[in-house]
Protein backbone atom coordinates (compact mmCIF):
# COMPACT_ATOMS: atom_id res chain seq x y z
CA UNK A 1 0.00 0.00 0.00
CA UNK A 2 2.86 2.22 0.80
CA UNK A 3 4.71 1.59 -2.65
CA UNK A 4 1.45 2.15 -4.53
CA UNK A 5 0.53 5.71 -2.65
CA UNK A 6 4.43 6.23 -3.76
CA UNK A 7 3.39 5.72 -7.33
CA UNK A 8 0.46 8.02 -7.02
CA UNK A 9 2.09 10.43 -5.37
CA UNK A 10 4.86 10.87 -8.66
CA UNK A 11 2.11 9.98 -11.08
CA UNK A 12 0.42 12.99 -9.52
CA UNK A 13 3.04 15.07 -10.00
CA UNK A 14 2.61 15.20 -13.94
CA UNK A 15 -0.55 13.98 -14.55
CA UNK A 16 -2.56 14.75 -10.82
CA UNK A 17 -6.34 13.53 -12.63
CA UNK A 18 -5.22 10.73 -15.24
CA UNK A 19 -2.40 9.36 -12.60
CA UNK A 20 -4.75 9.40 -9.70
CA UNK A 21 -7.83 7.70 -11.73
CA UNK A 22 -5.60 5.06 -13.17
CA UNK A 23 -3.74 4.53 -9.91
CA UNK A 24 -6.12 4.56 -6.76
CA UNK A 25 -9.35 2.65 -8.14
CA UNK A 26 -7.67 -1.22 -8.90
CA UNK A 27 -6.63 -1.61 -5.47
CA UNK A 28 -9.18 -0.20 -3.32
CA UNK A 29 -12.10 -1.83 -5.47
CA UNK A 30 -10.20 -5.68 -5.12
CA UNK A 31 -9.87 -4.75 -1.25
CA UNK A 32 -13.48 -4.38 -0.33
CA UNK A 33 -15.54 -7.13 0.73
CA UNK A 34 -19.42 -7.55 1.93
CA UNK A 35 -17.93 -8.97 4.94
CA UNK A 36 -16.45 -5.56 5.97
CA UNK A 37 -19.23 -3.83 5.67
CA UNK A 38 -19.74 -4.23 9.44
CA UNK A 39 -17.52 -3.91 12.46
CA UNK A 40 -17.56 -6.96 14.52
CA UNK A 41 -20.87 -7.53 16.92
CA UNK A 42 -19.22 -8.67 20.09
CA UNK A 43 -17.21 -5.75 20.34
CA UNK A 44 -20.04 -3.44 19.61
CA UNK A 45 -21.90 -5.15 22.58
CA UNK A 46 -18.97 -4.54 24.60
CA UNK A 47 -18.87 -1.06 23.90
CA UNK A 48 -22.83 -1.34 24.72
CA UNK A 49 -22.58 -2.65 27.95
CA UNK A 50 -20.22 0.14 28.99
CA UNK A 51 -23.31 2.25 28.51
CA UNK A 52 -25.92 0.41 31.08
CA UNK A 53 -26.17 -0.09 34.25
CA UNK A 54 -24.85 -3.79 35.73
CA UNK A 55 -28.48 -5.19 35.88
CA UNK A 56 -29.07 -3.87 32.27
CA UNK A 57 -29.18 -6.42 29.43
CA UNK A 58 -29.12 -6.32 26.15
CA UNK A 59 -31.12 -8.22 23.08
CA UNK A 60 -29.03 -9.70 20.38
CA UNK A 61 -31.87 -7.64 17.83
CA UNK A 62 -31.03 -4.01 19.86
CA UNK A 63 -26.76 -5.25 19.13
CA UNK A 64 -27.58 -6.55 15.59
CA UNK A 65 -29.66 -2.93 14.61
CA UNK A 66 -26.86 -0.78 16.94
CA UNK A 67 -24.36 -2.84 14.79
CA UNK A 68 -25.58 -1.63 11.34
CA UNK A 69 -26.38 2.17 12.94
CA UNK A 70 -22.57 2.07 13.38
CA UNK A 71 -21.68 1.48 9.96
CA UNK A 72 -24.01 3.78 8.32
CA UNK A 73 -22.76 6.37 10.98
CA UNK A 74 -18.95 6.08 9.93
CA UNK A 75 -20.58 6.71 6.21
CA UNK A 76 -22.40 9.42 7.35
CA UNK A 77 -19.59 11.30 8.79
CA UNK A 78 -16.88 10.84 6.94
CA UNK A 79 -18.69 11.17 3.30
CA UNK A 80 -19.37 14.78 5.26
CA UNK A 81 -16.03 15.48 5.95
CA UNK A 82 -14.73 13.69 2.29
CA UNK A 83 -17.21 16.42 0.55
CA UNK A 84 -15.82 19.48 2.54
CA UNK A 85 -12.16 17.92 1.65
CA UNK A 86 -12.96 17.88 -2.17
CA UNK A 87 -14.23 21.30 -1.74
CA UNK A 88 -11.20 22.43 -0.64
CA UNK A 89 -9.55 20.86 -3.23
CA UNK A 90 -7.58 18.90 -0.86
CA UNK A 91 -6.76 14.47 -0.66
CA UNK A 92 -6.21 13.78 2.74
CA UNK A 93 -9.24 13.48 5.33
CA UNK A 94 -7.96 14.48 8.91
CA UNK A 95 -9.30 14.74 12.61
CA UNK A 96 -10.21 18.34 11.97
CA UNK A 97 -12.75 17.54 9.04
CA UNK A 98 -14.25 14.46 10.95
CA UNK A 99 -14.91 17.47 13.95
CA UNK A 100 -16.15 20.00 11.53
CA UNK A 101 -18.02 17.17 9.90
CA UNK A 102 -20.26 16.10 13.17
CA UNK A 103 -20.85 20.20 14.29
CA UNK A 104 -22.55 20.30 10.76
CA UNK A 105 -24.40 17.02 11.12
CA UNK A 106 -26.25 17.48 14.17
CA UNK A 107 -23.44 15.80 16.86
CA UNK A 108 -22.41 19.22 18.56
CA UNK A 109 -22.23 17.35 21.75
CA UNK A 110 -19.42 14.85 20.26
CA UNK A 111 -16.89 18.12 19.70
CA UNK A 112 -15.59 19.40 22.70
CA UNK A 113 -14.37 15.64 24.28
CA UNK A 114 -13.23 14.70 20.55
CA UNK A 115 -10.96 17.69 20.47
CA UNK A 116 -9.57 16.83 23.62
CA UNK A 117 -8.75 12.96 22.80
CA UNK A 118 -7.15 14.45 19.44
CA UNK A 119 -4.74 16.76 21.40
CA UNK A 120 -3.83 13.89 23.52
CA UNK A 121 -3.67 11.48 20.60
CA UNK A 122 -1.35 13.33 18.71
CA UNK A 123 1.19 14.36 21.80
CA UNK A 124 1.17 10.23 22.31
CA UNK A 125 1.84 9.42 18.75
CA UNK A 126 4.51 12.30 18.02
CA UNK A 127 6.27 10.55 20.96
CA UNK A 128 5.95 7.07 19.78
CA UNK A 129 7.15 8.17 16.08
CA UNK A 130 10.39 9.86 17.18
CA UNK A 131 10.93 6.80 19.28
CA UNK A 132 9.72 3.53 17.17
CA UNK A 133 7.99 4.23 13.84
CA UNK A 134 10.99 6.69 12.53
CA UNK A 135 10.81 5.09 9.19
CA UNK A 136 6.97 4.40 8.83
CA UNK A 137 6.62 8.12 10.36
CA UNK A 138 8.87 9.53 8.17
CA UNK A 139 7.14 8.23 5.10
CA UNK A 140 3.69 8.90 6.09
CA UNK A 141 4.74 12.43 6.73
CA UNK A 142 6.04 12.96 3.25
CA UNK A 143 2.74 11.50 1.98
CA UNK A 144 0.82 14.46 4.25
CA UNK A 145 3.55 17.16 3.37
CA UNK A 146 2.15 18.57 0.02
CA UNK A 147 -1.33 18.57 1.99
CA UNK A 148 -0.31 19.88 4.84
CA UNK A 149 0.98 22.81 2.98
CA UNK A 150 -2.11 23.29 0.95
CA UNK A 151 -4.11 23.38 4.14
CA UNK A 152 -2.20 25.70 5.73
CA UNK A 153 -2.42 28.19 2.61
CA UNK A 154 -5.75 27.97 2.95
CA UNK A 155 -5.75 28.22 6.73
CA UNK A 156 -5.62 31.80 6.57
CA UNK A 157 -9.22 32.49 5.93
CA UNK A 158 -9.92 29.98 9.17
CA UNK A 159 -7.76 31.20 12.28
CA UNK A 160 -9.51 29.81 15.31
CA UNK A 161 -9.68 26.13 13.85
CA UNK A 162 -6.52 25.45 11.78
CA UNK A 163 -4.40 27.03 14.56
CA UNK A 164 -4.09 23.64 16.38
CA UNK A 165 -3.17 22.36 13.06
CA UNK A 166 -0.32 24.89 12.33
CA UNK A 167 0.92 23.86 15.74
CA UNK A 168 0.65 19.92 14.77
CA UNK A 169 2.46 20.51 11.25
CA UNK A 170 5.56 22.34 12.52
CA UNK A 171 6.88 19.04 14.42
CA UNK A 172 6.41 17.43 11.12
CA UNK A 173 7.96 19.39 9.45
CA UNK A 174 10.77 19.08 12.12
CA UNK A 175 10.52 14.92 11.53
CA UNK A 176 10.53 15.07 8.01
CA UNK A 177 13.63 17.43 8.01
CA UNK A 178 15.45 14.69 10.08
CA UNK B 1 -44.33 5.12 3.33
CA UNK B 2 -43.36 8.30 4.84
CA UNK B 3 -46.83 9.81 5.28
CA UNK B 4 -48.24 7.07 7.63
CA UNK B 5 -45.33 6.91 9.31
CA UNK B 6 -46.20 10.50 10.47
CA UNK B 7 -49.45 9.67 10.93
CA UNK B 8 -48.40 7.81 13.44
CA UNK B 9 -45.88 9.83 14.98
CA UNK B 10 -48.70 12.46 15.08
CA UNK B 11 -51.18 9.95 17.01
CA UNK B 12 -48.29 8.79 19.26
CA UNK B 13 -47.83 12.83 20.81
CA UNK B 14 -50.99 13.77 20.84
CA UNK B 15 -51.98 10.34 22.79
CA UNK B 16 -48.75 10.35 25.56
CA UNK B 17 -47.39 14.06 25.02
CA UNK B 18 -46.88 14.17 28.62
CA UNK B 19 -44.60 10.48 28.72
CA UNK B 20 -42.73 11.23 25.53
CA UNK B 21 -41.71 14.90 27.24
CA UNK B 22 -41.12 12.98 30.28
CA UNK B 23 -38.77 10.75 28.01
CA UNK B 24 -36.88 13.45 26.46
CA UNK B 25 -36.41 15.33 29.79
CA UNK B 26 -34.98 11.63 30.95
CA UNK B 27 -32.65 11.22 28.02
CA UNK B 28 -31.25 14.45 27.90
CA UNK B 29 -30.83 14.19 32.44
CA UNK B 30 -29.05 10.74 31.17
CA UNK B 31 -26.90 12.43 28.33
CA UNK B 32 -25.26 15.05 30.12
CA UNK B 33 -24.12 12.58 32.77
CA UNK B 34 -22.91 10.55 29.87
CA UNK B 35 -20.74 13.48 28.23
CA UNK B 36 -19.37 14.89 31.61
CA UNK B 37 -18.06 11.24 32.26
CA UNK B 38 -16.88 10.61 28.71
CA UNK B 39 -14.77 13.95 28.81
CA UNK B 40 -13.51 12.91 32.45
CA UNK B 41 -12.73 9.82 30.91
CA UNK B 42 -10.57 11.06 28.19
CA UNK B 43 -8.94 13.77 30.10
CA UNK B 44 -7.88 11.26 32.54
CA UNK B 45 -6.61 8.40 29.89
CA UNK B 46 -3.10 10.50 29.27
CA UNK B 47 -1.32 8.05 27.29
CA UNK B 48 -3.36 4.50 27.23
CA UNK B 49 -5.74 4.79 24.03
CA UNK B 50 -7.30 1.20 24.52
CA UNK B 51 -9.40 0.67 21.82
CA UNK B 52 -12.38 -1.58 21.75
CA UNK B 53 -12.66 -1.68 18.00
CA UNK B 54 -10.18 -3.18 15.63
CA UNK B 55 -9.22 -0.49 13.61
CA UNK B 56 -8.52 -2.17 10.37
CA UNK B 57 -12.19 -2.79 10.65
CA UNK B 58 -12.95 0.71 10.90
CA UNK B 59 -11.13 1.26 7.92
CA UNK B 60 -12.62 -0.81 5.99
CA UNK B 61 -15.78 0.81 7.18
CA UNK B 62 -14.09 4.18 6.03
CA UNK B 63 -12.77 3.09 2.42
CA UNK B 64 -15.61 1.68 0.55
CA UNK B 65 -17.23 5.41 0.15
CA UNK B 66 -14.12 6.94 0.05
CA UNK B 67 -12.23 5.92 -2.59
CA UNK B 68 -10.90 9.09 -3.92
CA UNK B 69 -9.99 10.37 -0.51
CA UNK B 70 -6.62 9.25 1.26
CA UNK B 71 -6.88 8.70 5.67
CA UNK B 72 -4.23 10.94 7.53
CA UNK B 73 -2.38 8.78 10.17
CA UNK B 74 -4.95 10.22 13.18
CA UNK B 75 -8.32 9.22 11.32
CA UNK B 76 -8.71 5.69 11.72
CA UNK B 77 -8.11 5.84 15.49
CA UNK B 78 -10.03 9.09 15.14
CA UNK B 79 -13.00 7.60 13.66
CA UNK B 80 -12.56 4.48 16.63
CA UNK B 81 -13.20 6.73 19.28
CA UNK B 82 -16.13 8.66 17.39
CA UNK B 83 -17.69 5.22 17.13
CA UNK B 84 -17.13 4.15 20.50
CA UNK B 85 -19.27 7.38 21.57
CA UNK B 86 -21.75 6.79 19.28
CA UNK B 87 -22.62 3.13 20.18
CA UNK B 88 -22.82 4.22 24.07
CA UNK B 89 -24.76 8.00 23.40
CA UNK B 90 -27.40 5.59 21.29
CA UNK B 91 -27.37 2.83 23.91
CA UNK B 92 -27.79 4.83 26.86
CA UNK B 93 -31.05 6.39 25.06
CA UNK B 94 -31.88 3.03 24.14
CA UNK B 95 -31.85 2.09 27.78
CA UNK B 96 -33.68 5.10 28.73
CA UNK B 97 -36.67 4.30 26.45
CA UNK B 98 -36.61 0.24 28.16
CA UNK B 99 -36.79 1.73 31.71
CA UNK B 100 -39.69 3.83 30.43
CA UNK B 101 -41.66 0.89 29.49
CA UNK B 102 -40.29 -1.07 32.96
CA UNK B 103 -37.90 -3.42 31.51
CA UNK B 104 -34.34 -3.87 32.34
CA UNK B 105 -33.39 -5.27 28.79
CA UNK B 106 -32.87 -3.45 25.47
CA UNK B 107 -34.62 -4.37 22.30
CA UNK B 108 -34.28 -3.29 19.10
CA UNK B 109 -37.86 -1.73 19.34
CA UNK B 110 -35.61 0.34 21.83
CA UNK B 111 -33.21 1.47 19.48
CA UNK B 112 -35.55 2.29 17.06
CA UNK B 113 -37.54 4.89 19.63
CA UNK B 114 -33.88 6.08 20.84
CA UNK B 115 -33.56 7.18 17.07
CA UNK B 116 -36.86 8.76 16.09
CA UNK B 117 -36.93 10.59 19.23
CA UNK B 118 -33.06 11.72 18.69
CA UNK B 119 -33.28 14.64 15.43
CA UNK B 120 -29.55 14.36 15.14
CA UNK B 121 -30.37 10.30 14.01
CA UNK B 122 -32.52 10.89 11.03
CA UNK B 123 -30.24 9.95 8.77
CA UNK B 124 -30.14 6.35 10.21
CA UNK B 125 -34.11 5.85 8.95
CA UNK B 126 -32.79 4.04 6.04
CA UNK B 127 -30.83 1.45 8.69
CA UNK B 128 -34.15 0.63 10.30
CA UNK B 129 -36.16 0.17 7.51
CA UNK B 130 -33.21 -2.26 5.87
CA UNK B 131 -32.50 -3.84 9.14
CA UNK B 132 -36.37 -5.15 8.77
CA UNK B 133 -35.74 -5.99 5.10
CA UNK B 134 -32.71 -8.27 6.26
CA UNK B 135 -34.46 -10.12 8.99
CA UNK B 136 -33.82 -13.43 7.07
CA UNK B 137 -30.07 -13.21 6.72
CA UNK B 138 -30.22 -12.43 10.98
CA UNK B 139 -31.31 -15.97 11.57
CA UNK B 140 -28.77 -17.49 9.42
CA UNK B 141 -26.17 -15.40 11.63
CA UNK B 142 -28.13 -16.54 14.84
CA UNK B 143 -28.28 -20.50 13.69
CA UNK B 144 -24.21 -20.22 13.33
CA UNK B 145 -23.55 -18.85 16.39
CA UNK B 146 -26.10 -21.50 18.28
CA UNK B 147 -23.53 -24.15 16.80
CA UNK B 148 -20.77 -22.68 17.90
CA UNK B 149 -22.07 -22.26 21.50
CA UNK B 150 -23.19 -25.76 20.99
CA UNK B 151 -20.13 -27.27 19.77
CA UNK B 152 -18.49 -25.46 22.71
CA UNK B 153 -20.97 -27.05 25.27
CA UNK B 154 -20.42 -30.17 23.83
CA UNK B 155 -16.57 -29.78 24.33
CA UNK B 156 -17.04 -28.84 28.07
CA UNK B 157 -19.17 -32.00 28.19
CA UNK B 158 -16.52 -34.45 27.33
CA UNK B 159 -14.15 -32.80 29.77
CA UNK B 160 -15.94 -34.59 32.72
CA UNK B 161 -16.24 -38.03 30.79
CA UNK B 162 -11.92 -37.40 31.11
CA UNK B 163 -12.57 -36.61 35.09
CA UNK B 164 -15.13 -40.11 35.35
CA UNK B 165 -11.93 -42.09 33.36
CA UNK B 166 -9.84 -40.27 36.10
CA UNK B 167 -12.28 -41.30 39.03
CA UNK B 168 -12.45 -44.68 37.30
CA UNK B 169 -8.47 -44.89 37.67
CA UNK B 170 -8.58 -43.95 41.09
CA UNK B 171 -11.20 -46.64 42.07
CA UNK B 172 -8.88 -49.00 39.99
CA UNK B 173 -6.69 -50.05 42.86
CA UNK B 174 -8.99 -50.82 45.59
CA UNK B 175 -9.98 -53.77 42.92
CA UNK B 176 -6.23 -54.65 42.56
CA UNK B 177 -5.41 -56.15 45.69
CA UNK B 178 -6.04 -60.19 46.15
CA UNK B 179 -7.22 -59.34 49.82
CA UNK B 180 -10.75 -60.39 49.54
CA UNK B 181 -10.41 -63.65 47.50
CA UNK B 182 -7.89 -64.45 50.13
CA UNK B 183 -10.81 -63.47 52.64
CA UNK B 184 -13.40 -65.56 51.11
CA UNK B 185 -11.41 -68.54 51.01
CA UNK B 186 -11.13 -68.21 54.58
CA UNK B 187 -14.61 -68.10 55.31
CA UNK B 188 -14.75 -70.89 53.28
CA UNK B 189 -12.18 -72.72 55.45
CA UNK B 190 -14.00 -71.36 58.34
CA UNK B 191 -17.34 -73.10 56.91
CA UNK B 192 -15.76 -76.56 56.96
CA UNK B 193 -15.34 -77.08 60.47
CA UNK B 194 -18.74 -76.14 60.62
CA UNK B 195 -19.64 -78.80 58.41
CA UNK B 196 -17.25 -81.13 59.89
CA UNK B 197 -19.10 -80.37 63.27
CA UNK B 198 -22.71 -80.45 61.64
CA UNK B 199 -21.80 -84.40 60.90
CA UNK B 200 -20.87 -84.98 63.71
CA UNK B 201 -24.06 -84.23 64.96
CA UNK B 202 -25.41 -86.34 62.84
CA UNK B 203 -23.74 -89.27 63.98
CA UNK B 204 -24.86 -88.35 67.10
CA UNK B 205 -28.63 -88.46 66.24
CA UNK B 206 -27.82 -91.73 64.16
CA UNK B 207 -26.51 -93.44 67.22
CA UNK B 208 -29.57 -92.27 69.62
CA UNK B 209 -31.71 -93.86 66.40
CA UNK B 210 -29.74 -97.31 66.67
CA UNK B 211 -30.03 -97.10 71.12
CA UNK B 212 -33.85 -96.62 70.48
CA UNK B 213 -33.80 -99.41 67.15
CA UNK B 214 -32.24 -101.73 69.36
CA UNK B 215 -35.28 -101.65 71.80
CA UNK B 216 -37.67 -102.12 69.46
CA UNK B 217 -36.23 -105.70 68.09
CA UNK B 218 -35.35 -106.57 72.25
CA UNK B 219 -39.41 -106.64 72.27
CA UNK B 220 -39.23 -108.42 68.97
CA UNK B 221 -36.99 -111.10 69.85
CA UNK B 222 -39.13 -111.23 73.13
CA UNK B 223 -42.09 -112.42 70.90
CA UNK B 224 -40.20 -114.41 68.69
CA UNK B 225 -39.69 -116.15 71.40
CA UNK B 226 -43.09 -117.02 72.89
CA UNK B 227 -43.89 -117.27 69.05
CA UNK B 228 -41.01 -119.85 67.15
CA UNK B 229 -40.09 -122.33 69.90
CA UNK B 230 -38.89 -124.54 67.50
CA UNK B 231 -36.92 -121.94 65.79
CA UNK B 232 -35.81 -121.68 69.32
CA UNK B 233 -34.62 -124.95 70.00
CA UNK B 234 -32.61 -125.50 67.46
CA UNK B 235 -30.52 -122.81 68.22
CA UNK B 236 -30.84 -122.88 71.72
CA UNK B 237 -29.27 -126.71 71.60
CA UNK B 238 -26.64 -125.40 69.85
CA UNK B 239 -25.77 -122.79 72.43
CA UNK B 240 -27.39 -124.53 75.58
CA UNK B 241 -23.97 -126.96 74.90
CA UNK B 242 -22.62 -123.92 75.47
CA UNK B 243 -24.21 -121.98 77.99
CA UNK B 244 -24.31 -125.36 80.23
CA UNK B 245 -20.92 -125.80 80.28
CA UNK B 246 -20.43 -121.99 81.19
CA UNK B 247 -23.61 -121.94 83.85
CA UNK B 248 -22.90 -125.51 85.38
CA UNK B 249 -21.01 -124.17 87.91
CA UNK B 250 -23.37 -121.26 88.76
CA UNK B 251 -27.04 -122.58 87.96
CA UNK B 252 -28.20 -125.87 87.85
CA UNK B 253 -31.83 -125.20 85.85
CA UNK B 254 -31.41 -125.89 81.98
CA UNK B 255 -34.91 -123.80 81.24
CA UNK B 256 -33.45 -120.80 82.33
CA UNK B 257 -30.25 -121.62 80.21
CA UNK B 258 -32.23 -122.49 77.16
CA UNK B 259 -33.92 -118.88 77.68
CA UNK B 260 -30.75 -117.52 77.93
CA UNK B 261 -29.32 -118.74 75.08
CA UNK B 262 -32.18 -117.56 72.67
CA UNK B 263 -31.46 -113.93 73.98
CA UNK B 264 -28.09 -114.50 73.09
CA UNK B 265 -29.27 -116.46 70.34
CA UNK B 266 -30.72 -113.07 68.97
CA UNK B 267 -28.29 -110.92 69.79
CA UNK B 268 -26.18 -112.97 67.40
CA UNK B 269 -28.51 -112.97 64.65
CA UNK B 270 -29.59 -109.00 64.74
CA UNK B 271 -26.58 -107.73 63.89
CA UNK B 272 -25.85 -108.44 60.11
CA UNK B 273 -22.90 -106.72 58.99
CA UNK B 274 -19.79 -109.59 58.81
CA UNK B 275 -17.39 -107.03 60.35
CA UNK B 276 -19.62 -107.25 63.76
CA UNK B 277 -19.92 -111.08 63.90
CA UNK B 278 -16.35 -111.06 63.71
CA UNK B 279 -15.83 -109.30 66.65
CA UNK B 280 -18.42 -110.00 68.32
CA UNK B 281 -16.78 -113.78 69.51
CA UNK B 282 -14.05 -112.50 71.53
CA UNK B 283 -16.08 -109.76 73.59
CA UNK B 284 -18.80 -112.44 74.13
CA UNK B 285 -16.24 -114.57 76.18
CA UNK B 286 -15.04 -111.34 77.54
CA UNK B 287 -18.49 -110.50 79.03
CA UNK B 288 -19.86 -113.51 80.08
CA UNK B 289 -16.78 -113.90 82.48
CA UNK B 290 -16.85 -110.69 83.39
CA UNK B 291 -20.57 -111.40 84.67
CA UNK B 292 -19.13 -114.10 86.44
CA UNK B 293 -16.88 -112.53 88.41
CA UNK B 294 -18.37 -109.20 89.04
CA UNK B 295 -22.02 -107.89 88.14
CA UNK B 296 -20.89 -104.37 89.17
CA UNK B 297 -17.85 -103.71 87.31
CA UNK B 298 -19.77 -105.54 84.03
CA UNK B 299 -21.65 -103.11 84.06
CA UNK B 300 -20.04 -99.77 84.49
CA UNK B 301 -17.70 -101.31 81.87
CA UNK B 302 -20.34 -102.39 79.18
CA UNK B 303 -21.53 -98.43 79.67
CA UNK B 304 -18.27 -96.79 79.13
CA UNK B 305 -17.84 -99.78 75.89
CA UNK B 306 -19.47 -99.10 72.57
CA UNK B 307 -22.96 -100.01 71.76
CA UNK B 308 -22.11 -103.78 71.46
CA UNK B 309 -21.46 -103.60 74.57
CA UNK B 310 -24.93 -101.97 75.55
CA UNK B 311 -26.66 -104.88 73.90
CA UNK B 312 -24.28 -107.43 75.52
CA UNK B 313 -25.36 -105.87 78.98
CA UNK B 314 -29.40 -105.83 77.66
CA UNK B 315 -28.74 -109.35 77.23
CA UNK B 316 -27.56 -109.73 80.48
CA UNK B 317 -30.06 -107.67 82.31
CA UNK B 318 -32.68 -110.23 80.66
CA UNK B 319 -31.02 -113.24 81.42
CA UNK B 320 -30.75 -111.78 85.65
CA UNK B 321 -34.88 -111.17 85.46
CA UNK B 322 -36.12 -113.97 83.86
CA UNK B 323 -34.16 -116.36 86.57
CA UNK B 324 -35.16 -114.25 89.63
CA UNK B 325 -38.92 -114.10 88.06
CA UNK B 326 -38.61 -118.20 87.56
CA UNK B 327 -37.33 -118.57 91.44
Amino acid sequence: MMMMDLGFLEGGAGMADAGHDESGSPPRSGGVREQDRFLPIANISRIMKKAVPANGKIAKDAKETLQECVSEFISFVTSEASDKCQKEKRKTINGEDLLFAMGTLGFEEYVDPLKIYLHKYREVIGDSKLSSKAGDGSVKKDTIGPHSGASSSSAQGMVGAYTQGMGYMQPQYHNGDT
Amino acid sequence: MAIPTKEEVEQNEEDNTFSRLQLLAQQRHAMEEFWRRSQEQIEASAGNHEHILPIDCVKNVIRPKNDAMMLSADTPTFVTKLCELFVQELTLRAWVCANSHNRDIILGTDIAEAITTTESYHFLGNVLRSHKALGSTAPDIDTSARKHIKLDQMTSLYHPTQEMQASRLAGYPPHVPIYPPIGQMGTQHKLSPFTFMMQGESLLNMKREKSLVNEVMVCTNKMSINNFDGATSIGGGSSSDVAIVVQQGETTHPFSSQNACPSLEDNYVVPMPTGHVQSFSPPTNINVKKLHQEEKNIYSQDVAEEDMSNESLEGSQKDEDLFLHEK
